[in-house]
């Protein structure tokens, strides 16, 4: 159970960091890492929502992802429209209708678990602005590897980049004998600690997501131990 | 309903209690889900007599509620209406008819972009917000438009409500040093007025360092290295 950064087991997640507060002009704005992969959040919501957008009954949820470059790249699209149907069901809505709540993401540096850190900083995000939300939600990435000479699947808690960027090259150049590559995302609450979303790249075989959404769970608890532990800190403060 | 969280930090989704008297009351951040009160935000859980609980955080974004003491900026106006924005999410409106001794003849005529202190009377998320520049006896007790010759600054909800609330002695201890006049609103807004523009600084610098200490001697040291720059 080797890791390229050496130092940790193979169900260890990497040290969180947090800053809150970055963005004057946001109502709750949050830069989060984890390990070296950094992404900064900004929330501004409920604010008056163009004619176009409106929607009876409910707030409109808008969310965009914005790569280092500063371009949004095909893959920050489908991260926003996935950021969007788990907070369109996170968020009390109903609480302010004719409203728009829009969330910024700026990726600053990729070092792995892109996703993951994405989805981890919304939720503190959301928390500092004071939108009414359902549950608290985090996510975790995993990595599931299987050499050919190897009977069971290894799977890799908070992947860095260069173990993931290993799978999309094997991929590209069609060598499957050496080893398959595969990644989840898994989105869950802070009360039953369900899944609330499931992303996937590449096959993976049913007892391999099972047990997954088994580590996921742990991985949560640790998570919302550090939120609490953030906003305490932010409470203390002020 | 009873609780051992009062004072303690709530994450969304912790279920707070069970009702059990129809006495209760909730404020911010919480939520009721069958017989349960469950937090919508995060915070620390706030009591008072009676059955009252709420959170307290550091949100920005004001949310209109009935009978707050708000200012507003006076967008248009349309008819008999003012559109003014108050900090929410929508426009709020104020009848020409809402100041003291107003009638069609004698009436208040402001300009755009002019503030007024005013009071919230109407606050559903379905319908609009209505402003009124009248307390309840009809009378305008400090309510109605504020002087252009005054300043206002931004600050966080909860510094706004712990000065309206009186729990910090910053009013009270830069008074006696510098004479001038304030409007509180509680959608995060301050208008000062005084006489020289150093004097507004100094003011304004004040309450925004003494955020968060409600220790007199610790906000009255800060004052006194403000108002030194004056001697």
């Amino acid at each position: 159970m080797q890791r390229l950064d050496s130092e940790r087991t193979a169900n260890q997640l990497r040290s969180f960091e947090t800053e809150f507060d970055i963005i004057k002009s946001a109502d709750g704005s949050v830069k989060y890492s984890q390990g070296k992969t950094t992404v900064i959040v900004g929330v501004y919501g409920p604010i008056e929502v163009k004619q176009k957008k409106e929607k009876a009954g409910t707030s409109f949820i808008e969310v965009s992802v914005t790569s280092e470059d500063g371009i949004q790249h095909e893959r920050d699209i489908e991260y926003a429209i996935f950021i969007r149907n788990t907070l369109e069901n996170v968020i009390h809505t109903k609480m302010h209708p004719l409203t728009s709540i829009t969330v910024a993401i700026q990726i600053v540096s990729d070092d792995g678990s892109l996703f993951a850190t994405i989805i981890n900083a919304v939720c503190l995000s959301l928390l500092i602005c004071g939108i009414e939300m359902k549950c608290l939600f985090s996510a975790t990435n995993f990595l599931i590897e299987k050499k050919n000479n190897e009977i069971n699947k290894k799977i890799f808690i908070d992947p860095l980049k260069r173990e993931e960027e290993n799978q999309i090259r094997k991929q590209n150049d069609n060598i499957l004998d050496s080893s398959q590559k595969a990644l989840v995302t898994i989105v869950v609450d802070n009360v039953s600690f369900a899944s609330l979303a499931i992303f996937t790249d590449g096959l993976i075989d049913e007892n391999v997501l099972f047990r997954c959404i088994e580590l996921s769970k742990m991985s949560g608890k640790t998570i919302f131990n550090f939120i609490k532990l953030a906003l305490q800190k932010k409470l203390e403060k002020n | 309903m009873e609780t051992q969280k009062v004072g303690q930090v709530i994450l969304p989704g912790e279920i707070i209690g069970k009702i059990k008297s129809t006495s209760l009351k909730i404020g911010n951040g919480l939520n009721i889900e069958e017989d349960k009160v469950i937090a919508t935000k995060g915070g620390i859980l706030q009591y008072q007599e009676k059955d009252k609980y709420w959170i307290s955080n550091f949100q920005k974004r004001y949310v209109p509620k009935m009978d707050h003491m708000v200012i507003g900026i006076i967008i248009n106006q349309h008819g008999e209406n003012y559109s003014v924005d108050i900090g929410s999410a929508s426009r709020a409106t104020l009848s020409i008819f809402g100041f003291e001794g107003a009638t069609k003849k004698t009436r208040p005529n402001l300009e755009n972009r002019s503030a007024v202190y005013a009071r919230v009377i109407q606050a559903d998320k379905d319908l609009e917000t209505e402003l009124i520049c009248i307390d309840k006896r009809q009378k305008s007790s400090g309510f109605g438009p504020l002087d252009d010759q005054g300043y206002i600054f931004k600050c966080s909800l909860s510094l706004a409500e712990s000065l309206l609330m009186n729990k910090t002695p910053v009013i009270k201890l830069l008074s006696n040093y510098i004479p001038f006049e304030i409007a509180i609103g509680i959608n995060g807004r301050i208008w000062v007025k005084s006489e020289k523009p150093n004097h507004t600084i100094i003011i304004v610098n004040s309450i925004i360092q003494t955020e968060g200490t409600e220790n007199e001697t610790e906000i009255s040291k800060i004052i006194k290295k403000n108002i030194s720059v004056l001697l």
